[in-house]
């Protein structure tokens, strides 16, 4: 006689164990992009996706009250005049890209930022928002 | 008095001891099958199947109608098959086919070749119509069955039967002890060994798992749906960016005072809630300082409201103020609802009263 029955490993607890990671997993991601700067928190935020926005960063000043670095892109992109930034806006809402998330420093002055707000509003299509974060508690 | 073990293929269990008559009887009752395994007790034989292996009951025990084919009698004899045994194990394996029955004995097993060989030959008695035919001790081919048209699956008849043609059959494997002591008849010249052994060498203990239900092997299945998941996180997840709208600031260019003195700040003040935010931090509310956190700037803010009325908040920051600050006025005026205007600053000098225009979101 055969001893087959012992052989046998019954998968379905391991599956139902995958499938409790793999939930834990999703509802454990945080709805906050991967800031490179350190955008203020806010406790009114609405989640802009990343595939239909065009990010632009507006770095820390090195000294205060100093002139931000402008880029393109979640901090990792060119840097670029305005005027650029505006082409490539203007690029991104023919691209159905039409929202610009503005990932500002919290040192950053208000009025640049009030300035590029500025600049890219005048493009047709442009939504703009500015990123921030999770508030740390309350 | 012969004693046998029984192994039952459904339960698993094996019954020892069990006398030959008990073996029929209990056949007959059906709490044996034919395809259990049986042997010898205490010997170590291999196990061969019940139908093949038991010896023939007296043919008057069945209906006396029946032709029966004589069972092939292994019991008897570690060895081979008599001629008739052989010729009707012969039969039963040319049940799968239409073809004539390789040789035809002149014996008294003669008249069940017949019927294998003719699908309109009198059946000797009906047979019953069940998966599991009692009187396994005799078997009738199962093309006689054909004959009578009866709704049964064939793979489910075992009296005697194996389902397939000899040469499929794993003979060599378990020859050997057959061709070990092949017993009294191995002289008959008529008996090939080679036949004897694979009638023998098909009765092997797998026989009793045929009937097991198959399991389903879920890797296959785990790994595709490992394979779905992937794909999922990989195409259906990616960066959300928290933000916060902000309407767009006045567009005129911030002009000299003296020609925007129309509105003056009473006129502003009448139709906006003013918010001052300095570098520094400091935030006045209508002029009046306000504690520069998010809660006490929501509640003053509710307050200004609801003592009159304004449903705008007109934020006037400094050139250098920080971004944090600006934010966090405007996520109080969202707490609240409040829509919110904020003019362009200009970097030299104090901003001047701009022209207001309501820019609510």
């Amino acid at each position: 006689m055969t001893e087959e029955r012992d052989e046998h490993i019954d998968m379905t607890p391991m599956v139902d164990v995958v499938f409790q990671l793999m939930t834990f997993m999703l509802f454990s991601l945080q709805i906050t992009g991967n800031e490179v700067v350190e955008v203020p928190p806010a406790h009114h935020g609405v989640g802009v996706d990343e595939t239909s926005a065009v990010i632009i960063t507006l770095a820390r000043p090195k000294t205060a009250g100093g002139e931000p670095k402008i880029l393109l892109g979640n901090g990792s992109g060119p840097e670029l005049s305005l005027a650029d930034l505006k082409a490539a806006v203007a690029d991104g809402v023919a691209h159905s890209k039409s929202k610009v998330v503005l990932q500002a420093d919290g040192e950053v002055p208000h009025g640049e930022v009030v300035k590029v707000i500025a600049e890219l509003a005048q493009v047709d299509g442009a939504t703009i928002h500015v990123g921030v974060r999770a508030p740390d508690s309350n | 008095m012969d004693f046998w073990d029984i192994f039952l293929s459904d339960t698993l269990e094996t019954r020892r001891g069990l006398a030959t008559a008990d073996v029929r009887s209990a056949l007959a009752k059906g709490t044996i099958r034919p395809d259990d395994l049986i042997r010898r007790s205490g010997t170590k034989d291999p196990w061969a199947a019940v139908s093949d292996r038991l010896p023939p009951e007296a043919a008057s025990a069945a209906a006396p109608t029946q032709s029966p084919p004589a069972p092939p009698d292994v019991a008897g004899r570690a060895g081979g098959l008599s001629a008739s045994d052989r010729a009707w194990a012969e039969s039963a394996y040319d049940d799968d086919d239409d073809e004539t029955p390789a040789k035809p004995q002149p014996q008294e097993a003669s008249a069940p070749l017949a019927l294998v060989d003719d699908d309109s030959a009198e059946l000797p008695v009906a047979k019953p119509a069940s998966a599991r035919p009692a009187p396994a001790a005799n078997p009738q081919p199962a093309a006689s069955f054909a004959a009578a048209d009866l709704p049964i699956d064939r793979n489910d008849l075992h009296p005697g039967l194996a389902p397939k043609a000899p040469a499929d059959l794993p003979s060599a494997e378990v020859a050997p002890e057959w061709n070990a002591d092949p017993g009294p008849h191995v002289d008959d010249l008529e008996i090939d060994p080679l036949d004897e052994d694979e009638a023998a060498a098909s009765f092997t203990l797998t026989r009793g798992a045929a009937d097991k239900v198959e399991e389903l092997d879920l890797a296959a299945m785990v790994d595709v749906a490992f394979q779905l998941v992937l794909f999922f996180l990989v195409t259906a997840t990616s960066v959300i960016f928290k933000t916060m709208d902000v309407p767009k600031p006045n567009q005129d260019a911030p002009a000299p005072g003296a020609s925007q003195g129309a509105r003056s700040m009473d006129d502003l003040q009448r139709e906006y809630i003013l918010v001052e935010i300095d570098p520094a931090g400091s935030i006045q509310v209508d002029h009046e300082p306000v504690r520069g956190d998010y809660a006490s700037l929501v509640e003053k803010l509710r307050q200004a409201r609801e003592s009159t009325g304004r449903k705008t908040m007109m934020l006037t920051a400094d050139y250098q103020t920080r971004h944090k600050s600006t934010v966090m006025a405007f996520d109080a005026a969202q707490e609240i609802g409040l829509e919110i205007s904020f003019p362009k600053p200009s970097r030299d000098g104090p901003p001047p009263a701009p022209a207001p225009k309501t820019s609510g979101l």
